[in-house]
C-alpha cells in the first residue's frame, strides 16, 4: 500500500505538461484527480518514476455550449459534471452518468478526462460518451486533434492517445429531449458496474454503450439496427450482447454477464421509450 | 423511526442517587473518539523506531528452497533483514494454540516467519528493518526467494482425502475429529431419523469471512534501555493473554512483559490473537534494544489476519407429523486454514452446543467435527465464533422443515420452543439454559413487522411471472455467551480459565478508580463499569474512572471477546464495589458507633437507621480511610477490594429476528425492505449501548447473508483482497433497523445480564437467507449459497428451471 | 491524494471541528448524542464526510444521507446510528 518511489511535478499549462512528458518519456504519468492512477501506484501495479500534476489546470475545467454540442474540458470533476445545469438540459444521460461513479470522494476528485483517457471498460463515462457519439479532442507537441469516441478505445487501458497526448476535450452532441437511460447493476453502490448499460433513442434513432462487456468500452449497434429495422424493445434487447466479449470475474460469470447486458439494456430501452 | 429509538438522554451527569443502571447515558469514549484525540497504536509517535516490514509467500503452497536478503541490505535505510531461518533460534516456543481440544489434535509447529515451507499466501517467509515503512516494503522487493511450489489445497473434501498433505511432519491434513458425546442416546439419533415422519438432510457451506477491522493491526515493541523491561503496544483485544503468550514464546520473564492497548479499533475476533508480528517486534527490539515498530496495511490485514468462519455442516433434522424435533445429526467439515493460531481449533465446540436453537430437543442428538488444514489463511474466532454457523444450520433447517410440512415457518419454531416456565432448563446437551421467553421475543418480532400483513403481501406478489417475488425471514437463537466457567472450559481441553478480574478503589477525595481485566474496542466499557460502579456507591459516573488495557495497570484480566465482558467483567466489577461498601459500612459504623447492621446507604450517605442526625458520606469515609487516624482495629487502611469472579454458567441471550426482502428474479438482486431484531440481553446496564451492539452485529450477519466472501482461486490466492473486492456493504446498501424490546433477566448473577456483543450478527444471517429462499420457493428454489450474491441467486433460479423443465 | 497535491490549499481535518473552547462541532455533538460511532476509528472520516455532506445538501432525506456516505465504512454501527446523527446535525 505503499507506492514506489517517483517524481512530482506540477504542470501550470497543457503546453508545460505535454513537454514535460517529452521530456521524461515512457517512465512518467499525467496525474489527474489520481483516482485510478494511486490505487494501482499503491498496490505496485503500476510504478511510474514522474508524476506530472495537472490537476490544477483549471483553465481545462468547463462545461460550455458549442454550437450543437456541450464542450467538456477534461480536467472537469465528476461531480460538475454530474451538477451541470448545462449538461441536464442537453445531455442529461451523461450528467446522470457521472452521478453514479463510485463515491462522494472518487467523483469530487476524478476527471471525466481521467476516466476516459485510463480507458477502462468497466468505467461507467467511456462507454456512456461512446454510445453518444462524442468526439475527444487531444493536445501534442503538435497542436490538437479530434478523436471520435468509437476510433478510441484500443485494447484494454489502451487509448488512441500518444504517451505525449493529453485529452484536453469531451464534446457530446446536444440531446436536448431525447430518451435516455443509465442502468448501473453493481453489489454495492460505490463499485464498478457488474454491467451498465447507457442509452438513448431520439426521433428513431439510439445509441447504447455497455459498461465491462468486453476489453473495451463496447458500442452495441446491432441492438441501434435492430430498433431502426423496427425491432421491439424486448427483440432489440436480445442483439445487446452481438458486439461484445466479456470476462467472468468474482461477481459474474460470462453467461450471467450475458444475460444481465440483456435484461439491463431491455430496461433501459424502455425507460428511454417512455 | 425504531421502537426504541427515543433520544439519548443528553444530559450526562445523571443524578447520583440513582437510577444510573438503564439509563442511556451518553458515552465517556467519545469526545477524544471525535476530536482526533485518542491515539491508535500507529498514531504513536516513537522517535528512532525501526520500522518492520514483512515478505510474503505468493504461493499458497511451496518449499522455501533459499532466501537471499543481501539485495534489501544493499538499501540505504535499511537496518537488517532476516529469513525464517536467520530467527528459527530466537523462539522459546511456537505460536502458541490455546485450545488443544483433543488429546491427539495435530498441531503443525509454526514460526513467526515460515522455515522450509510456505503454507498459505501472505505466510511471512522474511522481514526487514529499516528507518522508514516505505523503505522497509521498497527492500522487500529486493529480497530473493526461490520456492519451488506444491499444489495448493482448497478445497475442504479435497484437503480431507490427504492427496496433498500439507504438513509432511503430521501425515495427514486432518487436525482433529471431535464429537459432543451424549452417554445414554448411543443409537436414538439414527432410531429417530428411521421413524420420524419428517427428515430433512441438507449441506450448509459457512463461507469463509474477513473480519474487516476498520483498524489494521498495529505493534510497537519499547525496549527498556536498561534491564530488560519491554512494553508492547498493541492493537489487540487480548492484551493479558497476548502478555502470557510472548513472555512464553520468546522467553522473557513474564514481570518484564508489559502489553498496553492504545485505542483500539475494532477486533471482532480478528485481534484476539498472538500474531507474529507482534513476536517479531518483540524479539527485534529486545535483541536490538531499540523500539520496532509494524503497521498493517489493508491487503496484508485481508491475507495474514484470521479469516473467519469456513466449514461444511451436514445435518439431518427429524420431526414428528406434528413438527416436534425427535433428532437432529450435524456433522462438520472445519476449515482451519494452514496452522491452528490462538483457539482455532475450538471455534467449531463453541458452536457445538447450540445446534439445537431454542427448541426442546430430545437427546437423539449426534455431533462431529472434523477439522482439516488448508493453504489458506488460518480461520480463527470471528464475532459469534462457532455459534453463527449453528444457529445458522438449525434455523435454515427448521425452514427447509417447514416448506416440507408445507406449514408456517414461525409456527414451527413456536411449536418446539422450550416454554417460558421450563427455565432453567438442562437443555439435551447437558447445558444449562438459564432464561428464556421465546415466545414473547417472536411476538415482538411478529407485531413489528405485522408478520401477517407481510404474508397476505407475499401472497398477492408472488403470482406466477412476477419478477419481484417477496421473501419473509424468521430466526431464533440462543447464545452460549459470557464465557466462561472455568471448569468447562477444561472439560472442552482448553488451556485457561473463564473468570474476570476487577479492583475497586475509593481515592481519598472520594473520586472512584474501577480497574478491569476487559479490553474495550469499541463496546463502551468505561462507560458502563463507570454506570455499575456510579449505581452502587451512589455517585456521578463522571467522578468514576476506568482502568484498563494496560497490563502494568490492570494486571489480571481474560480480556474482551465471546460476549464476555459484562457478565463476568461487568459482575465482577458490581461484586468488587459490594465487597468496598462492605468494609466502608465497618468504618462507618466505628465512627459513627453505630453497629453495622443499623446502617443504610443509600445516595452516598451511610445513616444510622432510628437517629436521622447520624450520617457520613462516602467521601468522609474515604477521607478515614486515607488518614488512618480513627480505623475500627486490625482494618487496613484503605478503601480498595479486588475480586476476581468465574462465572457459575454461562449466559445465555436469546431473541428473534425477522426480514422482508424483494428479490428480482431477472437480476438476482436482493433487496432487504424491513428489518426487525429482538435481542433479549437481560437487563440492560445502557440501552443505548445495547442497540449499537446489535445494529452492528445485524448488519455484519446480513454482510455474510449477502455481501462478504473470501475467494481464493485453485492455486490459492485471496481474489478478494482488497476492500474493492471483499464487499464490506457501506450505508447505502443496508436497510435500517427496527428493535424491540424484550428483557429477560439472568438468574446467574446479581446484574441479571446476559451479553451483546454478538447476538445481531448470530441471527442475522440465517434470517436473511431464510427471506431470500422464501422468495424462491415458488420456483422450486431449495436453496442458495451464501453470499446471496445476485451470481448465486440467479445460478440458483437457473438450476431450479433447468431441473423443472426436465 | 498525495500530501503533495494539496500543496497551498487549506485542509480541514477533525482536529479542526470543535471551537478553541473545546465545544464540539454540531456534528460531532449529534455523534455524541446519536451514539454514531463504537470504536472510533471510521468517526474522523464519517465526521468530515457528513458535514461536507450537509453543505452541500442542508435537508438530506435519510436515503441522501446513505448514498452520501457511501464512500466511508464502518465495521462497528451497522451505520443505523450514523445515518441517524447525521440527520439529527441536518435539522439541528
Ligand atoms: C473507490 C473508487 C471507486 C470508483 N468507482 C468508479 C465507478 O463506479 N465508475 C467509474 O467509472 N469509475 C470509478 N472509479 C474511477 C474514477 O472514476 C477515476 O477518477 C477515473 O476513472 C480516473 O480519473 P482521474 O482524474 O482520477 O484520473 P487519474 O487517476 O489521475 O489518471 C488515470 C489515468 O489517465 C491518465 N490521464 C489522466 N488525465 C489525463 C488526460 N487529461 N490526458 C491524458 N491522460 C490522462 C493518467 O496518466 C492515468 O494513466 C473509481 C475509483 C475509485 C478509487
Amino acid at each position: 500500500m505503499i507506492p514506489a518511489q517517483f517524481d512530482y511535478v506540477r504542470a501550470e499549462s497543457a503546453e508545460e505538461a505535454i513537454s514535460l512528458v517529452g521530456q521524461h518519456g515512457d517512465e512518467s504519468k499525467f496525474i489527474a484527480g489520481g483516482h485510478s492512477l494511486l490505487p494501482l501506484m499503491k498496490l505496485r501495479l503500476a510504478q511510474p518514476s514522474v508524476l506530472i500534476d495537472i490537476g490544477r489546470l483549471t483553465d481545462l475545467s468547463y462545461i460550455r455550449e458549442e454550437g450543437d454540442q456541450i464542450a467538456i474540458g477534461a480536467l472537469t470533476r465528476h461531480m460538475d459534471v454530474e451538477n451541470s445545469t448545462l449538461l441536464t438540459e442537453h445531455a442529461p444521460l451523461l450528467a446522470h452518468a457521472a452521478g453514479h461513479v463510485g463515491d462522494p470522494q472518487v467523483r469530487h476528485r476524478g476527471t471525466i478526462g481521467g476516466s476516459i483517457a485510463h480507458a477502462d471498460p468497466a468505467s461507467d463515462l467511456p462507454a456512456t460518451t461512446l454510445a453518444m457519439g462524442a468526439t475527444y479532442v487531444a493536445q501534442g507537441p503538435n497542436g490538437r486533434r479530434e478523436i471520435p469516441a468509437a476510433d478510441f478505445y484500443k485494447s484494454f487501458l489502451e487509448s488512441d492517445l500518444a504517451a505525449d497526448e493529453m485529452l484536453v476535450e469531451i464534446r457530446v452532441p446536444k440531446m436536448t429531449g431525447a430518451g435516455w437511460s443509465f442502468q448501473k447493476f453493481n453489489r454495492r453502490a460505490q463499485d464498478w458496474a457488474i454491467v451498465g448499460v447507457a442509452a438513448w433513442r431520439s426521433n428513431g434513432s439510439s445509441g447504447v454503450g455497455l459498461v465491462n462487456m468486453g476489453s473495451v468500452p463496447i458500442l452495441a449497434s446491432s441492438v441501434s439496427a435492430a430498433l431502426s429495422g423496427g425491432a421491439s424493445v424486448s427483440d432489440a434487447a436480445e442483439q445487446a450482447t452481438a458486439e461484445s466479449d466479456p470476462q467472468s470475474d468474482l461477481n459474474a460469470s460470462v453467461e450471467y454477464r450475458k444475460h444481465l447486458a440483456k435484461v439491463l439494456t431491455r430496461r433501459a430501452l424502455e425507460q428511454a421509450s417512455e | 423511526m425504531t421502537v426504541t429509538d427515543n433520544m439519548a438522554t443528553s444530559d450526562a451527569s445523571i443524578a447520583a442517587g440513582n437510577g444510573v443502571l438503564g439509563q442511556r447515558m451518553l458515552r465517556k469514549e467519545d469526545p477524544a473518539l471525535l476530536t482526533g484525540e485518542a491515539i491508535f497504536t500507529n498514531d504513536m509517535k516513537v522517535p528512532g523506531a525501526l520500522h518492520l516490514a514483512v515478505l510474503r509467500s505468493p504461493h499458497a503452497h511451496a518449499r522455501i528452497a533459499s532466501v537471499d536478503v543481501s539485495g534489501a541490505l544493499a538499501i540505504d535505510g535499511v537496518h537488517s533483514a532476516y529469513s525464517g531461518a536467520d530467527l528459527a533460534d530466537a523462539w522459546a516456543g511456537p505460536m502458541p494454540c490455546a485450545w488443544p481440544v483433543t488429546d491427539d489434535m495435530k498441531n503443525p509447529t509454526h514460526f513467526p516467519l515460515a522455515v522450509g515451507k510456505a503454507a498459505y499466501v501472505g505466510d511471512g517467509v522474511a522481514c526487514v528493518l529499516a528507518t522508514s515503512d516505505a523503505i522497509a516494503h521498497d527492500a522487500l522487493e529486493a529480497i530473493d526467494v526461490e520456492y519451488e511450489p506444491l499444489p495448493a489445497v482448497i478445497d475442504l473434501e479435497a484437503a480431507l482425502s490427504d492427496d496433498v498433505i500439507i504438513h509432511d511432519d503430521l501425515g495427514t491434513n486432518v487436525s482433529y475429529t471431535w464429537p459432543l458425546l451424549i452417554e445414554e442416546n448411543e443409537g436414538d439419533c439414527q432410531k429417530a431419523i428411521d421413524e420420524s415422519a419428517f427428515v430433512v438432510t441438507e449441506r450448509y457451506i459457512q463461507q469463509r469471512l474477513i473480519p474487516m477491522a476498520m483498524e489494521p493491526r498495529a505493534v510497537v515493541a519499547m525496549p527498556q534501555p536498561f534491564g530488560g523491561d519491554m512494553t508492547l503496544y498493541s492493537a489487540t483485544q487480548v492484551p493479558h493473554i497476548l502478555k502470557v503468550m510472548t513472555a512464553l514464546t520468546l522467553g522473557i520473564p513474564e514481570h518484564q512483559m508489559r502489553v498496553v492497548c492504545p485505542a483500539v479499533g475494532g477486533g471482532f475476533g480478528s485481534k484476539l490473537n498472538v500474531y507474529a508480528e507482534e513476536l517479531l517486534c518483540v524479539h527485534l527490539a529486545r535483541t536490538l534494544g531499540t523500539p520496532v515498530r509494524w503497521n498493517e496495511d489493508r491487503s496484508e490485514n485481508a491475507q495474514a489476519t484470521i479469516h473467519g468462519r469456513g466449514q461444511i455442516q451436514d445435518i439431518e433434522l427429524a420431526a414428528d407429523e406434528n413438527g416436534k424435533i425427535t433428532g437432529l445429526r450435524v456433522r462438520l467439515i472445519g476449515d482451519m486454514g494452514a496452522y491452528l493460531q490462538l483457539v482455532t481449533p475450538g471455534v467449531p465446540l463453541l458452536g457445538a452446543f447450540l445446534y439445537g436453537g431454542v427448541y426442546e430437543i430430545p437427546k437423539a442428538f449426534d455431533f462431529s467435527c472434523t477439522s482439516v488444514f488448508t493453504t489458506m489463511t488460518p480461520t480463527d474466532a470471528y464475532r459469534g465464533a462457532g455459534r453463527p454457523e449453528a444457529t445458522y444450520a438449525i434455523e435454515h433447517a427448521m425452514d427447509a422443515l417447514a416448506r416440507k410440512m408445507d406449514i408456517d415457518p414461525l409456527e414451527l419454531r413456536r411449536r418446539n420452543f422450550i416454554p417460558k416456565d421450563a427455565f432453567p432448563y438442562e437443555a439435551f446437551t447437558g447445558l444449562v439454559y438459564d432464561s428464556g421467553d421465546h415466545d414473547n421475543a417472536a411476538t415482538v418480532a411478529e407485531g413489528l413487522l405485522d408478520y401477517g400483513a407481510m404474508r397476505a403481501r407475499q401472497a398477492e406478489q408472488n403470482v406466477e411471472g412476477s419478477t419481484k417475488r417477496l421473501g419473509i425471514g424468521v430466526s431464533t437463537y440462543f447464545e452460549m455467551c459470557g464465557l466462561a466457567p472455568s471448569r468447562v472450559l477444561a472439560s472442552l481441553n482448553y488451556s485457561a480459565g473463564g473468570w474476570e478480574s476487577a479492583t475497586v478503589r475509593v481515592l481519598p477525595t472520594s473520586k472512584i478508580q474501577v480497574v478491569t481485566g476487559t479490553a474495550p474496542h469499541g463496546q463502551g466499557h468505561e462507560t458502563a463499569w463507570s454506570m455499575i460502579a456510579a449505581d452502587k456507591f451512589g455517585v456521578d459516573p463522571a467522578d468514576v474512572d476506568v482502568l484498563h488495557s494496560d497490563t502494568a495497570i490492570a494486571p489480571l484480566g481474560l480480556d474482551t471477546y465471546g460476549s464476555r465482558s459484562l457478565p463476568v467483567g461487568g459482575v465482577a466489577i458490581g461484586m468488587a464495589c459490594d465487597k468496598v461498601l462492605d468494609k466502608a459500612r465497618k468504618i462507618a459504623a466505628h465512627q459513627m458507633e453505630a453497629n453495622e447492621e443499623d446502617l443504610g446507604f443509600a445516595g452516598g450517605m451511610f445513616s444510622v437507621s432510628g437517629s436521622p442526625d447520624k450520617e457520613m458520606p462516602l467521601a468522609a469515609i474515604a477521607f478515614e480511610a486515607f488518614t488512618a487516624h480513627n480505623l475500627p482495629d486490625g482494618l487496613e487502611p484503605n478503601l480498595e477490594a479486588q475480586v476476581t469472579y468465574d462465572p457459575p454458567n454461562f449466559s445465555w441471550p436469546f431473541g428473534t429476528h425477522m426480514c422482508a426482502v424483494e428479490v428480482d428474479t431477472e437480476t438476482g438482486q436482493v433487496d432487504v425492505l424491513q428489518y426487525v431484531a429482538v435481542d433479549d440481553c437481560g437487563n440492560k446496564v445502557n440501552p443505548l449501548i445495547v442497540d449499537g451492539q446489535v445494529h452492528g452485529g445485524v448488519i455484519q450477519g446480513l454482510a455474510q447473508a449477502l455481501y462478504e466472501e473470501a475467494r481464493f482461486d485453485d492455486d490459492g490466492n485471496l481474489l478478494s483482497s482488497s476492500l474493492a473486492e471483499y464487499l464490506v456493504p457501506a450505508a447505502s446498501d443496508v436497510p435500517p433497523i427496527t428493535l424491540g424490546e424484550s428483557v429477560t433477566p439472568s438468574p446467574t448473577n446479581a446484574l441479571g445480564v446476559k451479553g451483546v456483543g454478538e447476538a445481531g450478527t448470530i441471527g442475522a444471517a440465517p434470517c436473511v437467507m431464510n427471506a431470500v429462499v422464501d422468495a424462491l420457493a415458488g420456483l422450486g428454489v431449495p436453496d442458495v449459497q451464501m453470499p446471496a450474491s445476485p451470481l448465486n441467486v440467479w445460478n440458483a433460479i437457473q438450476q431450479a428451471n433447468k431441473e423443472t423443465s426436465q | 491524494m498525495l500530501a503533495v497535491q494539496a500543496d497551498g490549499q487549506d485542509i480541514r481535518t477533525i482536529e479542526g471541528m470543535a471551537a478553541a473552547d473545546g465545544t464540539l462541532h454540531p456534528m460531532q455533538q449529534a455523534f455524541m448524542e446519536n451514539h454514531g460511532l463504537q470504536c472510533g476509528y471510521c468517526t474522523p472520516g464519517m465526521v468530515m464526510a457528513a458535514t461536507s455532506l450537509l453543505e452541500e445538501n442542508p435537508n438530506p432525506t435519510e436515503r441522501d444521507v446513505r448514498i452520501g456516505l457511501e464512500g466511508n465504512l464502518c465495521r462497528c454501527t451497522g451505520y443505523h446510528n450514523i445515518v441517524k446523527s447525521v440527520l439529527a446535525a441536518a435539522s439541528a
